[in-house]
């Protein structure tokens, strides 16, 4: 099975960091950026994940917006939203412009990967 | 203007207080995941000085333990704030109970007192100001924890009965009357937002006991 492309987004380096290594010790290929804009700008050209995991609040460009973006040009790339938003409306706001679950901050770990799992099936079965 | 005023203030409040539970979730993120690659990375050093690794593994769960406790805080804590923004919503009163007794359990810990509570499930919601109905059960909790000795106990319950839902604040184990400095002052503000959100609130002594009963209309 090839292994999981997963871009992470989020202004917060160290849990960007920390988190892309967990997963990369469980076999999935991470890239991390720390910003709406360098996210768009890697997308389709020195990076082509499967699933991109978005924090919702950042602060030059909001998850809304890169989630846009993406969806628009990209709309086989599943993206997962992270929050730390007390409401849960922000994440599900988000499913209805596209994306294919949230998980709030802190994460639990193992509905993460299950989440990263759920969305590389769709896609996969999307793309066939 | 001078209600105006109140609910801009109160609304201030509720963004500040939004924004820095966010902020606090972010760092309890980052102290998450690190923990969480300290544990992976010792698992990989399987076979290597047997008890240092158990003390550690010790270490990250109770860590983890305490990140969970803090999560729930924040999170409560931010629905708290929230509900400032809306002075008017239908909302769950046992959301709005759950949230309050997260963050005043501190007050009755201090005191050894027992905070129970006893919410029905699938109550109906009711249509009210969510801030004035904590800002009343707060108040009525405070001077229960005022008057309550080490060792007391409060039971906070809600149920529905007929058409209206029914929130119960029991204090077992009290002394004397409540002489706050502010009694006077918080008890016209609580009867005030009672008479403003047109619900009743009825209060039974018995001894050592008293027991403040709140009737809300159900949506």
């Amino acid at each position: 099975m090839d292994k999981i492309k997963i871009l992470i987004v989020d202004d917060e380096v160290e849990f960007a960091e920390a988190l892309a290594e967990r997963m990369e010790i469980r076999g999935f290929l991470m890239e991390t950026v720390n910003s709406g804009a360098d996210a768009l700008a890697a997308i389709g050209s020195t990076c082509f994940p499967d699933v991109v995991l978005l924090d919702l609040k950042m602060p030059d460009m909001s998850g809304f917006e890169v989630l846009t973006v993406i969806k628009e040009k990209y709309p086989s790339i599943e993206v997962i939203m992270l929050t730390g938003h007390g409401a849960a409306s922000g994440g599900s706001d988000s499913m209805k412009k596209g994306a294919f679950d949230f998980i709030m901050k802190p994460v639990d770990f193992k509905d993460l990967i299950e989440k990263i799992q759920d969305a590389y099936q769709k896609k996969i079965s999307t793309s066939s | 203007m001078e209600n105006t005023l109140r609910d801009c203030q109160l609304a201030s409040l509720g963004k500040m207080l939004a924004g820095y539970t966010h902020e606090l979730k972010n760092h309890l993120a980052i102290i998450n995941e690190s923990s969480g690659l300290m544990g992976d990375l010792l698992d990989m050093t399987e076979g290597e000085d047997e008890q240092t690794r158990k003390r550690f593994k010790k270490i990250i769960a109770t860590i983890g333990e305490r990140i969970s406790q803090a999560n729930i805080m924040a999170r409560h804590l931010s629905s708290f704030a929230h509900r400032m923004d809306m002075p008017l919503s239908v909302f769950n009163v046992n959301d709005g109970l759950d949230e309050e007794i997260t963050l005043i359990e501190r007050f009755a810990r201090l005191k050894s007192i027992l905070l129970k509570k006893n919410l029905q499930q699938e109550l109906p919601s009711i249509y009210s100001n969510p801030s004035l109905f904590q800002f009343v059960v707060f108040a009525e909790i405070h001077k229960i924890v005022d008057r309550c000795e080490n060792g007391g106990e409060i039971i906070v319950s809600s149920s529905q009965q007929d058409q209206d839902v029914v929130v119960s604040l029991e204090g077992i184990g009290l002394y004397g009357e409540w002489q706050d400095k502010s009694s006077l002052q918080m008890s016209e503000a609580v009867n005030y937002a009672v008479k403003k959100m047109d619900i009743s609130l009825n209060v039974e002594e018995f001894e050592n006991r008293q027991k403040i009963t709140l009737t809300l209309p159900a949506v």
